[in-house]
C-alpha cells in the first residue's frame, strides 16, 4: 500500500478534481441568491462589527485592540471548525467515488480543506480591513501570515486525515465532534483573553491544554505585534510532528480498510 | 499495451456488517419502534469473496454471471480498486474505467458545461483534454441548446445520457461494467449500444456482469460464474450461461422440494 506523504504528494501534483469540485460547490452554493458570492463576506462582517463592539465593552478592552484580536482568532477557528465538521464524515460522502474506484483518499481531505480555505480568504478580507483600520496593528504583522498560515494548513491536513479515518470506522465520532467544537469555540480564548487565567492557576493550566489555542495563537499574536507564548510555539511544533507521524502511521496501518468501513 | 491483463490469484473478502439483533416480527409496534432506536447493532464479518482464482487475457470480454447476492458486485469493486483483498492476490495491469455509477459526483447547482468539467476531472483528465471534449460529449447526449442550464433543470433520463457521455468518453483498456443501463428514449439506447460496442471493441478487457443473456452471447466470448461467493464456472460464455442455469435450476428444485 501506498504512503500517507506518497498519496499526499500525488494528490497536490493533481489537483484538478479537489480543487475545482470544491470551487465550484462553493460558486454554485449562492447560485440562487441574489447577492451571491458576497454571502461569504457577510457573517464575518456582521459577526465581527456586532459581537466585536459589544464584547470589547463587555470585556472592558478597547475596541480598536479587541477587533483585531477577535477578527483573526474568530476566522482562524471557523476554518479549524470547518475543516474538523468536513472531515469527520468525509469518506463517507464520497463513498459513490470511493466505490467507483477512486481510492486515492487524500483528494478527498484535500477537497475539505481547500473548500474552508475558501471560505477562510473571503473571510479574512474582512479581518484585513479590520487590522488596516486599527491603529494598533502594523504591517509587519500582517506579513507574518504568510509563515504562520501555511503551519496552520499543514496541521489541518493530519488532522482532517485521522479525523476522517477515526470517523470512516465510528460513526459516532462527527455527533463527538460536533458536540465538542459548540463547547470548544467559548472555551478557547477568541472572545477573551488567555492573560485572564494567568499561567500557574489551575485554569491557566487547563486553557493551556487546548491545543486550538495554541494553533490560533500561533497565527494572530504576530498579527498583533507580539510574541506568542512559547509553550504555544513548543505545542503547535510538538502537534505538527507527532500528527504527521500518526497519519502516516494510521495511513499504512488502516487506509485500506476505509472502503469497507463506509 | 500488450500486457493489458487481470489475474486473480486465490482472492477472499471479508467485510464488516452490522446487524441488529431485536427481532421486530413478534412484539407490539411500541416495543418495535424502542427497538429501531435503541438495540445496539453488533459488529459481524460475512465472507464476500472466497478463494476466487482467475486470469483474464487481453482480448477477452467477460460475462459475469451469478444470482443476486452472489458477489458479482463485490469482484467488480475488487477488480477496480475500491476494495483491497483481504486475502490473495489482485494484478490488474492497464488503465481502467469502471462503469457502475452513471451519476457520480453531479453537482445539481452547476451547468451542464460545468459538470462535464466536474466528472472529468474526477476521471483523472486534464482540464485542456477536457476543453476539447465538451462539444462532443454535449452532442452526443444531444444537449446542446441546455448546456448553459443546472443540471437540476433536466429530466433523469437527461441526466442519464450525459453521465453516458461522460463515462464513454475515454478509451479504456478494461471497462468493468455493472448490468447494462437502459434508461433513456429508444433512439438514445440504440445509440448508447453502439457507442458501447465501439468501446467494447477498441478495450483489450471487458468484464460486464449482467442477466441479459443475448447481450452477454453477442459481446462476450467467455464466461464466469459465481455462486455464493465462490467462483463456479469458467469457460467459453455458452457453457457459461449453462452452468449459470444450472445452478438456478438446482436451487429452484431444492426450493419446491426440500430435502
Amino acid at each position: 500500500m501506498n504512503s500517507f506523504t506518497g498519496q499526499l504528494a500525488k494528490s497536490l501534483r493533481q489537483p484538478e478534481f479537489w480543487a475545482y469540485s470544491s470551487w465550484l460547490d462553493l460558486a454554485t452554493k449562492y447560485r440562487r441568491t441574489r447577492l451571491g458570492v458576497l454571502w461569504l463576506v457577510f457573517p464575518t462582517l456582521m459577526f465581527l462589527l456586532v459581537l466585536g463592539n459589544v464584547y470589547s465593552h463587555l470585556m472592558g478592552y478597547p475596541v480598536e485592540e479587541y477587533l483585531p484580536y477577535l477578527g483573526v482568532g474568530y476566522v482562524c477557528w471557523r476554518f479549524m471548525l470547518q475543516c474538523i465538521n468536513d472531515s469527520s464524515s468525509v469518506f463517507r460522502t464520497h463513498k459513490a467515488f470511493i466505490m467507483d474506484g477512486r481510492v486515492r483518499l487524500t483528494d478527498f481531505i484535500l477537497r475539505g480543506i481547500a473548500k474552508a480555505l475558501f471560505n477562510f480568504v473571503f473571510a479574512m478580507t474582512v479581518v484585513v480591513a479590520v487590522l488596516v483600520w486599527s491603529p494598533m496593528v502594523e504591517w509587519s504583522g500582517l506579513s507574518s501570515l504568510l509563515v504562520t498560515l501555511p503551519i496552520l494548513l499543514v496541521n489541518m491536513v493530519w488532522l482532517s486525515f485521522c479525523i476522517g479515518l477515526i470517523g470512516a470506522r465510528f460513526p459516532d465520532t462527527s455527533e463527538f465532534i460536533h458536540t465538542v467544537l459548540v463547547v470548544g469555540f467559548l472555551l478557547t480564548p477568541i472572545l477573551w483573553h488567555v492573560e485572564r487565567f494567568p499561567l500557574g492557576t489551575t485554569r491557566g493550566l487547563l486553557a493551556r491544554l487546548n491545543p486550538a489555542f495554541h494553533l490560533i495563537e500561533v497565527v494572530r499574536a504576530p498579527v498583533l505585534g507580539q510574541m506568542p507564548e512559547t509553550h504555544s510555539i513548543i505545542a503547535v511544533a510538538l502537534m505538527t510532528i507527532v500528527g504527521w507521524l500518526m497519519a502516516m502511521y494510521l495511513y499504512r496501518r488502516y487506509a485500506r480498510f476505509v472502503p469497507l468501513w463506509i | 499495451m500488450s500486457d493489458v491483463h487481470i489475474k486473480v490469484d486465490h482472492l477472499s473478502l471479508e467485510v464488516p456488517y452490522f446487524v441488529q439483533t431485536g427481532n421486530a416480527t413478534d412484539k407490539g409496534w411500541l416495543s418495535t419502534l424502542l427497538g429501531a432506536a435503541m438495540s445496539p447493532p453488533k459488529r459481524r464479518f460475512a465472507r464476500l469473496l472466497d478463494g476466487v482464482s482467475f486470469e483474464i487475457e487481453a482480448g477477452n470480454r467477460v460475462a459475469l454471471l451469478g444470482r443476486n447476492g452472489a458477489g458479482k458486485t463485490t469482484l467488480l469493486r475488487v477488480l477496480s480498486g475500491a476494495f483491497a483483498p483481504t486475502n490473495g492476490t489482485v494484478e490488474v495491469a492497464g488503465s481502467r474505467q469502471a462503469l457502475l455509477n452513471l451519476g457520480l459526483g453531479f453537482n445539481g447547482e452547476a451547468t451542464l458545461v460545468e459538470n462535464i468539467f466536474l466528472r472529468a476531472t474526477a476521471m483523472g483528465m486534464s482540464p485542456s483534454d477536457i476543453r476539447g471534449m465538451v462539444g462532443s460529449i454535449l452532442s452526443f447526449a444531444e444537449l446542446e441548446e441546455v448546456s448553459g442550464r443546472r443540471l437540476s433543470t433536466l429530466s433523469s433520463g437527461q441526466r442519464m445520457r450525459l453521465g453516458f457521455a461522460i463515462s464513454t468518453s475515454l478509451q479504456q483498456d478494461i471497462m468493468l461494467m455493472d448490468e447494462w443501463f437502459g434508461a433513456g428514449d429508444a433512439a438514445f439506447i440504440e445509440k448508447a449500444r453502439l457507442r458501447m460496442n465501439d468501446r467494447v471493441a477498441g478495450s483489450r478487457i471487458v468484464v460486464l456482469a449482467s442477466h441479459n443473456f443475448m447481450m452477454l452471447r453477442k459481446v462476450c466470448n467467455t464466461g464466469l460464474v459465481m455462486e455464493q461467493g465462490k467462483l463456479a464456472y469458467a469457460g467459453p460464455v455458452n457453457d457459461a450461461i449453462q452452468a449459470y442455469k444450472d445452478i438456478y435450476h438446482a436451487t429452484k428444485k431444492k426450493k419446491k422440494h426440500p430435502v
